[in-house]
């Protein structure tokens, strides 16, 4: 049994390696924004380390090669790899905890044949695809390339044990998947090769199967006489919230005249929907950001555009110290949410639920007090807690912990502070980054749900 | 047909049958998750040779709804 933790580090080396530099690996700004919510392990980073450990003390060549990805892996928690030898047949499993991310099994045998592999100085940038572009039949080709002084630092037995050919090529399959073809929405699900005695010098692929209703692509692939596939998913893009005409649309010009409202984690989500729709109708607004300055920035922007300003402004929500204002907010909504576990069928835990408490109880705590002080009362909060309260979902139990914590606070701090109101609605699962799915889950859209509630809100 | 799904969750999930009782869903196992889930469905319509429809597939979140959805296609 051998363990490894990976680090940002490693997955950057990963990444200069293979030229996969999917954000989704490499940077935590974008990754907290698709489906994992965090930078995950390459499937192909892996695949090698278990390559690397299964065929230590080797030398030899592969016949075939089937990996299986079926689970993402983040960086936090040690991985775990397991090694079974029988014959020629190699078969690793990888795991995390008591979770199966991984399984690969190598057919060995005597390909060792070379070729001339250069080592690539500039990787190609990471493409957007629709899927419908691809579905009719993609099709092109990468060069092998590997530099073999870093791949021997990050993998040395493996460089022994293969062809430097045989490597490069898996490496190429990681650069397909995640720089081309699907490209920046990408998952890797599955792969399979079967070696040839005689390499080639550049992968070959083609679309060979796209489904819609799976958001699926199989990609065949060749390279010389060796052949194989990749599986591969779409993962939903970030969630793209209600444009500037939409929010226009939703509410009256001037109804929210008077308002100075701050809005905690106005960046993104039910928070960048709360920003448009209250400068829309009037309201004077500063958006603070934790981790996404660019997207408070490109949200400033479009509606510097329009000729609507906005400030924006950093906030660390668990830090409980409120940003300086150019003025003093009659209102604060509150949608600063670090990242929502959903751990279906896990045991409770602790780790999780203090992470969330630091923003959902602690901090909202901390910031609504250091507020009130500053405006000397008369302060109206809107604390937006969860309808999973309600309908009892399961998987949530962290979350709607912190809430229900959030809520006893809200009508703590009520109590105390003179001047103070706060609302604390149960809202409805809402269309955002946090509850994009692979498969369909009903959600509301937030311009369904916010201009009725800030209108209350604002009256309150 | 239900431990034959059983068995295609468990490969897919790569834990052992035994662990996944006849009332597991989506809900109550830590690995199924939604790209776990759309290699289960896959692997089911290759096994009994059925095209479910998005909706079938979001549905179908438990050996259960699987089973049921199977027999919706006559299996």
């Amino acid at each position: 049994m051998n363990a490894r933790h990976y680090t940002l580090a490693d997955q950057r080396a990963f990444a200069a390696l293979s030229g996969d530099s999917n954000p989704v690996h490499v940077d935590p700004v974008a990754a907290r924004r698709t489906i994992f919510g965090e930078p995950v392990v390459h499937g192909v980073h892996l695949l090698l380390t278990g390559l690397e450990y299964g065929l230590a003390g080797e030398r030899t060549g592969l016949i075939s090669l089937r990996a299986r990805f079926q689970h993402s892996a983040s960086l936090d928690g040690e991985v775990r790899f397991e090694c079974i030898r029988d014959g020629a047949a190699r078969t690793i499993s990888v795991r995390r905890g008591d979770t199966s991310i991984g399984k690969f099994e190598a057919v060995t045998g005597s390909t060792r044949d070379s070729v001339n592999l250069p080592a690539a100085a500039v990787w190609a940038a990471c493409r957007e695809r629709e899927f419908s572009g691809i579905a009719a039949g993609a099709s092109g080709q990468l060069p092998l390339a590997m530099d073999r002084d870093l791949a021997r630092r990050m993998f040395p037995s493996l460089s022994d044990a293969l062809p430097a050919w045989q490597v490069a090529l898996i490496l190429a399959t990681t650069r397909l998947v995640g720089m081309e073809c699907p490209g920046l929405h990408s998952i890797f699900s599955a792969l399979e090769l079967r070696y040839a005695t005689t390499p080639g010098e550049n992968l070959e692929w083609r679309v060979e199967r796209a489904d819609d209703r799976f958001s699926a692509v199989r990609l065949a692939l060749s390279c010389g006489d060796t052949l194989g596939s990749a599986d591969t998913f779409f993962r939903p893009p970030p969630r793209r919230q209600a444009s500037w005409e939409e929010a226009r649309r939703a509410v009256s010009p001037g109804e929210f005249d008077g308002v100075r409202a701050l809005v905690v984690g106005g960046s993104r989500g039910l928070g960048e929907v709360a920003v448009k729709l209250l400068a829309a109708g009037g309201a004077t607004v500063c958006a603070t950001w934790n981790q996404g300055e660019d997207d408070a920035a490109r949200l400033r922007d479009a509606l510097a555009a329009e000729g609507f300003a906005i400030t924006i402004t950093h906030c660390d929500a668990t830090s409980g110290v409120a940003p300086e204002l150019p003025w003093l907010p009659t209102h604060m909504l509150y949608f600063a949410t670090p990242r929502i576990p959903g751990g279906r069928g896990q045991a409770f835990s602790a780790e999780a639920f203090e992470s969330l408490s630091r923003c959902h109880v602690s901090g909202f705590a901390a910031l609504t007090e250091s507020l009130v002080a500053r405006c000397g009362g008369n302060l109206r909060v809107l604390y937006p807690s969860t309808g999973i309260l309600d309908d009892g979902s399961s998987g949530f139990a962290e979350y709607c912990a912190a809430k229900a914590a959030g809520e006893t606070v809200a009508g703590d701090l009520e109590r105390r502070l003179a001047g103070l109101r706060i609302m604390a609605p149960r809202l409805p699962r809402m269309s955002t980054d946090q509850t994009a799915s692979l498969i369909a889950v009903a959600t509301m859209d937030p311009l369904a749900v916010l201009p009725g509630l800030l209108r209350e809100f604002a009256a309150s | 047909m239900t431990q034959r799904i059983i068995e295609i969750i468990a490969d897919t999930l790569g834990i052992e049958p035994a662990a996944i009782g006849p009332d597991a869903s989506m809900d109550t196992m830590t690995n199924w998750d939604s790209v776990a889930h759309l290699n289960v469905i896959m692997s089911v319509e290759q096994e009994f040779h059925v095209r479910f429809d998005a909706e079938e597939i979001a549905d179908a979140r438990s050996v259960a709804g699987i089973e049921a959805a199977l027999k919706r296609h006559g299996k």
